[in-house]
């Protein structure tokens, strides 16, 4: 079995005047709930897109599941993609915009039909037509339809638009279970950066089309953990004397002046040691770093 | 393809466009061949005379009649401008990596609409004309069956590249107004001009002629012309389809 669900090679895509995505090299190992950040307009979209055959790439190419799409013409069959809009014909109820998919895909059992419908919360609808559903509903439906195949692979691009928080905890949960008990790989997009963090197992950051971090959930944690920020006139020496004199090592140097502390240390030790030291000590707060607020550090701001 | 075909046959019975559409088709059938309804019923190309004609001259008519085909044309802009409009075309699409029986399995719509409009006109008018007024005329099936197909091919011929027009602008319009060109031999007439002015050549004396939507009753040498001039047209439409398709991006 190969190892990764998802790689790309120097992967672009370029419009008339714009770079939507930018020579992106990525691998998403099997089994991951990958989180891809960005700000809009940053090509994530545009990446899933490529990625599920929606759109062709100007460069570079990619595999899903060690294969290339024209080397397995089935290859897509073993992925769901919900990227953008739900895509559901207003006319029809969602058992039959379900079954119209399902029966394009060669998939015939009602039954699982019925099932995916109970499970995304979607099943009490009856004969009501999809054009009278409000916007939560809608996207309940199109992730059901993602599943009719029994993919392998989920590419996400926003689900939870239009969703209410309960209804967000639901999707949660059922992407959770998924990874976890069917060991579905999924890449997922959203910006509530939060939410993300509770399903999301590795994460992608896109800016201007490129892919400029890719962290794990661990990493992530490591990052944004609690730390104490101190504000000295010298963080050169400052840095020497944690070390020598109090055996701190988890530490960083962010400028001249400033260092953050990640080891759990009282802060009046620390103060007293460097005031004793001959190092002015300007001021000293604890801090932690949110998701967003790293996510903001590294992009600039998120729209 | 097969089950891209399943798939349609589903929706098409389960969409509303649908149901109008047969309706509009026998409503339009009964006025056509009721002698005392007065409908207009004839294009540039195609004539019924309710007053005093039969089943089967009913039969070699409607098939080329501007109602006829612009209710089948519409039908099938519709269908495929919905999947656009939508965005189901994202649900179904990307998992159809042959885009040539991609191309062919929407054509298959178009042929669909087709028939089941056919049969409409086929049991109405049997009633009408044949059952109430007591007129069936004469007819050779096998000359009909003929006749019936070629005029199929051509109507598909047209249908390809009212796809064409679906695929490139994701919108009706142009089709729309392919389809009033094509069934009142408004574009005919364009090209008649064409070839008369800028090549000195009788359209009439050449297939393209019968393109318009014109068939003689009987089998000649002109069904052949009209035959590979079809399938030449529904060649390239087809292709041009399946390109278009794969060039494309599904935004």
């Amino acid at each position: 079995m190969d190892k990764y669900a998802i790689e790309t090679n120097l992967l672009t895509k370029k419009y008339r005047h714009t770079t939507a995505v930018d020579q992106i090299s990525l691998q998403i190992v099997q089994g991951e709930i990958f989180g891809l950040i960005g700000e809009n307009g940053a090509g994530k979209s545009t990446l899933m897109k490529m990625l599920s055959g929606m759109v062709n790439s100007t460069s570079g190419d990619f595999k899903i599941f060690g294969h290339k799409p024209s080397e397995d013409k089935y290859l897509y069959r073993r992925m769901g993609v919900l990227i953008e809009e739900a895509g559901l014909l207003g006319s029809m109820t969602a058992f039959d915009n379900m079954k119209t998919k399902a029966l394009a895909l060669g998939c015939n059992d009602d039954k699982r039909l019925c099932e995916l419908l109970e499970l995304c919360d979607i099943a009490h609808t009856g004969k009501k037509k999809v054009k009278t559903f409000s916007m939560g509903m809608k996207q309940r439906l199109a992730i059901a339809m993602t599943l009719i195949q029994d993919p392998d692979l989920l590419i996400l691009d926003e689900p939870t638009n239009g969703i209410d928080p309960k209804g967000f905890e639901s999707i949660r949960k059922l992407l959770i279970r998924l990874n976890k008990e069917e060991r579905k790989t999924i890449l997922i997009s959203s910006h509530i950066l939060e939410e993300l963090n509770k399903v999301a197992t590795s994460y992608g950051i896109m800016k201007k089309g490129k892919l400029i971090e890719c962290v794990t959930n661990e990493e992530l944690n490591q990052r944004c953990r609690q730390y104490l920020q101190i504000k000295v006139d010298s963080s050169s020496k400052a840095s020497m004397l944690l070390e020598q004199m109090l055996s701190i090592y988890s530490y960083a140097v962010i400028d001249k002046n400033t260092l953050h502390i990640f080891d759990e240390v009282s802060s009046d030790k620390i103060i007293k040691m460097l005031v004793m030291n001959d190092i002015a000590v300007y001021s000293c707060m604890l801090n932690s770093q949110s998701l967003e607020e790293y996510f903001l550090s590294r992009n600039g701001g998120i729209e | 393809m097969l089950n891209m075909l399943r798939s349609d046959l589903y929706r098409i019975l389960h969409i509303r466009s649908f149901k109008i559409g047969v309706f509009i088709m026998s409503i339009m059938t009964i006025c056509l061949t009721m002698p005392s309804v007065n409908v207009m019923s004839n294009t540039a190309f195609a004539n019924y005379d309710a007053q005093i004609g039969n089943f089967a001259e009913y039969l070699y008519y409607f098939p080329k009649s501007a109602i006829f085909m612009i209710i089948v044309m519409l039908m099938y802009v519709i269908y495929l401008n919905e999947e656009y409009t939508s965005g189901f075309i994202k649900n179904v699409y990307p998992y159809q990596t042959d885009k040539l029986k991609l191309s062919i399995s929407r054509l298959l719509i178009f042929v669909i609409y087709y028939i089941v409009f056919s049969f409409i006109n086929i049991i109405f008018s049997l009633i009408t004309v044949g059952f109430i007024q007591g007129r069936f005329g004469t007819i050779s099936i096998f000359d009909y069956v003929i006749y019936y197909l070629i005029q199929l091919l051509l109507a598909t011929a047209v249908g390809s590249f009212l796809e064409l027009f679906i695929h490139l602008s994701k919108k009706n319009i142009v089709s729309t107004i392919l389809i009033f060109l094509y069934t009142f031999g408004i574009l005919f007439g364009m090209v008649y001009i064409f070839f008369q002015e800028w090549f000195n050549l009788s359209v009439y004396e050449n297939a393209i002629y019968y393109l318009s939507g014109t068939l003689p009753y009987r089998i000649s040498d002109v069904y052949l012309n009209t035959m590979i001039v079809g399938i030449f047209a529904l060649g390239i439409g087809v292709l041009l389809n399946m390109v278009i398709l794969k060039k494309k991006d599904l935004e």
